[in-house]
């Protein structure tokens, strides 16, 4: 037999590869870590003519988790090298304090992932005969686990109904250390612990959906035994369910007409509607906020945001009703969109219809929070933010004259940011006269791409715990510099209300000429 | 002539995830055939390309006299309407920009309708309203910031006139045309003797919202929801009404939001039509047609603007002027002067300000 050492240059056909570390050792198969000269993860086992046979058979094609073979040698000694894709570099070697201290959602899913990867073995009638802890890899981060060595790999199409079992049993073993930190108890202990409610309550095998996942582990016999690996990963979603947590939505709203002589009444509104469901263990939040900055005469301006408001929440509770909270989540970006289409269109129905009551218009921008994913949807100059590490970044872009002569190269950011009549002469609005059309109601602007990445315009962006949204009207943004706002939601980033009073305090202070209006959501 | 009425979802080059009706909670009824192909051949095309050569908009011209640009309610319909355009390219268009005619020999002429905004011809800037210049296959056409090559497609003027003749004497009975770019698109309506015929589009029902203080009304007799976005949007739920008095057609302006329009007149009561006459529906113009003088209907020509458009929200520099509230096509209309004193006062005055 063959026995290389690290920092071991080896030959196999056409490649070359450096040992990195030995997995496996026994007498009748081994398994190294390696490299490619191009500095890509490699594995080398070394084992019987018969077993290579069976690799080879299993591993030749590609199978999302699973190693695949690029080359076999047979060596001198009645031996066959195989030589076969690794997995990514971040995998370590298997280390129990490491797994212990993960996390329980990635480990979850990590275990999840590897078990439908054995799931894909078994599917093609082959068999891993049990999984040792040193056969793995594990990316500390991700919690992805990796099989990097077979040594006991076999194809069976008529398997013992222990076979399946055998395989999965680590897994069940693995979730128990993760949850309770320390060692598995042994299978028999397990199972006798599994039948004893007292017992569980004692050591703590209490988090939903643990035990049941355990007594599909610990014995390939009896009702509770998982017959395939179908049963675990159904074993492990549920674990993932109990796992994720819902978004709760912490907000605050401020508003005022304002101190400045001539402005009598305030023609911004702000609102938002929010639904949290738990379905089969499944926790969603749902939020649509928004800010609206009333155009026209006294009444008008006021009727069309207030109006804009009230309708983008009922097309919000339409929409959720109608499609279910996971279509909203597939596709928040149009969603978003939608809305502010259809609230378009309400106000031309009213503009028309009663058009003495109805001469005005209304900017509109709408924030979507759906499960994990948040969109926008935006006509004029309000505006949303998002303040994410410290760094607040402009979700929407304007739709000023300013943008517009900005585009046209007449004037510079710079420039246009003390050119108030452009700044103040809105390009797009929801108007009581005419319907503005779906693609003229923007979603992410530039600058959001340019932090979260081009594929929020289609997916939209990833929400995180503790990020802050700030949707405001001009009269709220437009007294404050950029900086100073920054400033001001991370000095307040856990109060929403006190942020949006503050805002509003600072706005009054300036005489502020316009109504002034924020509306601050907190993540969760 | 008849309307086929057909259910659909909005879709202006995207496809809708979500049907609007379900967030709207009233059905919006389309009729699917306003956005079928052109009855008539395009005369000639406007191909404007990206930096790569490939197209970044195309515009068909299927009519021989065509106003081309940007529409604006104060200047009355345009033929072709350059639409899906960037803000800023928007914003330097005029309303319309350029007329273009093709006469009967097939040669074609450019006109700047305002010397406000930029029009060039293979690079040299035409300035004069009142000059009609010379118009090639190939020749490169500026309007505003963007660059158009004018390009011919082949199809003749008499064998337009013909296309145009056999939709218009086979329609033995008084209805509208919808027209597209300068020639009769295609979908119609019949308008009965001594009756009347509502123009509009789709709306709910009372019943249908929880608020809206509308009147349950009629739904339009020809229901123009299914145009285009950009066309639909100067489209009143309920925009005016065709009828037959004593042997006479009128058109009668409904909407008091929308414009109604007769041979690019703005009306605002009652009006005479005649064969031929184009009767514009804020940006959409649709041809009168009576089949008792068949010749005026199959030889008219679009009516002439005057020379110079005054087509600009702020006329000049957009520094120091005030700027009015027009929304319009293009929907410039939030504004302020530079004095803080005169906000409130602009506030007042933006009252029905917005056509």
């Amino acid at each position: 037999m063959s026995i290389f050492g690290v920092s071991d240059i080896v030959t196999l056909g056409t490649w070359d590869v450096q040992i990195c570390d030995e997995l496996v050792a026994d007498e009748r198969h081994r398994a190294w870590l390696a490299e490619t000269p191009d500095e890509n993860r490699v594995v080398l086992w070394q084992g019987t003519p018969e077993w290579a046979r069976h690799v080879e058979k299993l591993l030749r094609t590609f199978r999302p988790g699973l190693p695949r073979v690029l080359a076999t040698e047979a060596t001198d000694g009645d031996e066959v090298l195989v030589l076969l894709e690794g997995p990514p570099a971040a995998a370590r070697p298997f280390d129990d304090e490491v797994w212990q201290s993960l996390d329980h959602a990635p480990a979850v899913h990590g275990l999840r992932t590897l078990t439908h990867s054995v799931g894909q073995l078994h599917a093609g009638s082959g068999w891993l005969h049990g999984i040792k802890r040193r056969e793995l890899l594990l990316d500390p981060t991700t919690g992805a686990l990796y099989v990097a060595a077979m040594p006991r790999l076999h194809a069976n199409p008529h398997p013992s109904v222990e076979a399946p079992w055998r395989d999965m049993r680590l897994i069940g073993e693995l979730a128990y250390e993760n949850f309770l930190d320390e060692q598995y108890p042994g299978g028999h202990q397990m199972a006798s612990i599994l039948q004893d409610r007292v017992a569980i309550g004692d050591l703590g095998i209490v988090f939903p959906g643990l035990p049941q996942l355990l007594a599909g582990c610990v014995s390939p016999y009896g009702d509770l035994a998982y017959a395939s690996t179908n049963d675990l990963v159904a074993g492990l979603d549920q674990l993932e369910l109990e796992l994720a947590r819902p978004w709760s939505f912490q907000v605050g709203a401020a508003s005022t007409v304002g101190n400045y002589i001539f402005r009598k009444n305030n023609q911004d509104s702000c609102g938002h509607i929010a639904v949290q469901s738990i379905c089969g263990s499944r926790k969603v939040s749902l939020g649509f906020f928004c800010v609206a900055d009333g155009i026209g005469g006294i009444q008008d301006g006021e009727r069309a945001s207030r109006l804009a408001v009230e309708a983008a929440c009922e097309a919000f509770g339409r929409g959720w009703a109608a499609y279910g909270a996971d279509r909203l989540i597939e596709h928040p970006v149009q969603f978003a969109r939608s809305i502010a289409k259809v609230v378009g269109q309400r106000l031309a129905l009213e503009g028309e219809f009663e058009p003495d009551n109805n001469r005005g218009g209304t900017t509109f921008s709408g924030l979507l929070i759906a499960g994990e994913r948040a969109a926008v949807c935006h006509v004029g100059d309000t505006r949303i933010m998002v303040l994410r590490d410290g760094e607040m970044t402009d979700l929407t872009h304007d739709h000023t004259l300013a943008s517009i002569l900005i585009r046209l190269g007449e004037l510079t950011e710079s420039e246009a940011e003390d050119h108030e009549l452009s700044q103040r002469t809105i390009s797009r609005f929801l108007s009581t006269s005419t319907e503005v059309e779906l693609d003229r109601v923007d979603g992410f602007g530039p600058a959001a791409m340019e932090t979260f990445g081009l594929e929020v315009a289609a997916r939209g962006m990833r929400v995180e715990t503790g990020d802050v949204f700030v949707l405001t009207s001009d009269g709220a943004h437009g007294e404050l510099t950029v900086a100073r706002l920054r400033e001001l939601a991370i000095e307040h980033a856990d109060d929403p209300q006190q942020l949006c009073d503050v805002v509003v305090q600072n706005a009054l202070g300036r005489i502020g000429r316009d109504n002034s209006t924020i509306l601050v959501v907190r993540v969760e | 002539m008849r309307t086929r009425l057909a259910s659909v979802t909005e879709r202006d080059g995207e496809d809708l995830v979500f049907d609007l009706d379900v967030l709207r909670g009233w059905k919006e009824v389309h009729d699917d055939g306003l956005r079928g192909e052109h009855a008539l051949p395009a005369l000639a095309v406007l191909v404007c390309r990206n930096e790569d050569r490939s197209v970044r908009y195309e515009f068909r011209i299927h009519g021989p006299e065509t106003y081309v640009g940007r529409y604006h309610p104060q200047n009355g319909p345009v033929d072709v309407i350059l639409a899906g355009l960037e803000d800023h390219e928007v914003y330097r268009l005029s309303a319309p920009h350029v007329r273009l005619v093709m006469s009967e020999r097939g040669s074609w002429t450019v006109r700047p309708m305002t010397p406000a905004a930029v029009t060039k011809l293979n690079g040299r800037t035409l300035v004069d309203p009142r000059q009609t210049e010379s118009l090639v296959h190939g020749d490169m056409l500026t309007l505003g910031t963007l660059e158009f090559e004018f390009k011919t497609t082949g199809v003749a003027y008499d064998a337009w006139l013909g296309a145009k003749k056999a939709i218009l004497v086979n329609e033995d009975e008084t209805g509208l045309f919808l027209m597209r770019a300068g020639g009769i698109a295609g979908p119609s309506i019949i308008a009965p003797r001594g009756g009347r015929i509502v123009l509009g589009r789709s709306f709910p029902r009372r019943a249908d919202l929880a608020q809206g203080a509308w009147r349950s009304e009629e739904q339009p007799d020809w229901n123009l929801a299914g145009l285009w976005e950009w066309e639909r949007k100067f489209i009143g739920f309920v925009h005016a009404a065709v009828t037959e008095v004593d042997d006479q057609w009128y058109i009668e302006p409904i909407s008091t939001r929308q414009r109604t329009f007769v041979n690019r007149l703005e009306i605002s009561e009652a009006t005479a039509l005649m064969p031929g006459d184009e009767i514009g529906l804020g940006s959409v113009l649709m041809h009168f047609h009576d089949p008792a003088d068949i010749r005026a209907s199959t030889h008219s020509h679009t009516a002439e603007l005057p020379a110079v458009v005054n087509w600009r929200e702020e006329h000049t520099s957009p520094r120091l002027e005030p700027v009015s509230r027009e929304s319009g096509e293009f929907d410039v209309i939030e504004s302020t002067t530079q004095i803080p004193a005169l906000r409130n006062d602009v506030d007042e005055s933006r009252n029905g300000s917005d056509e």
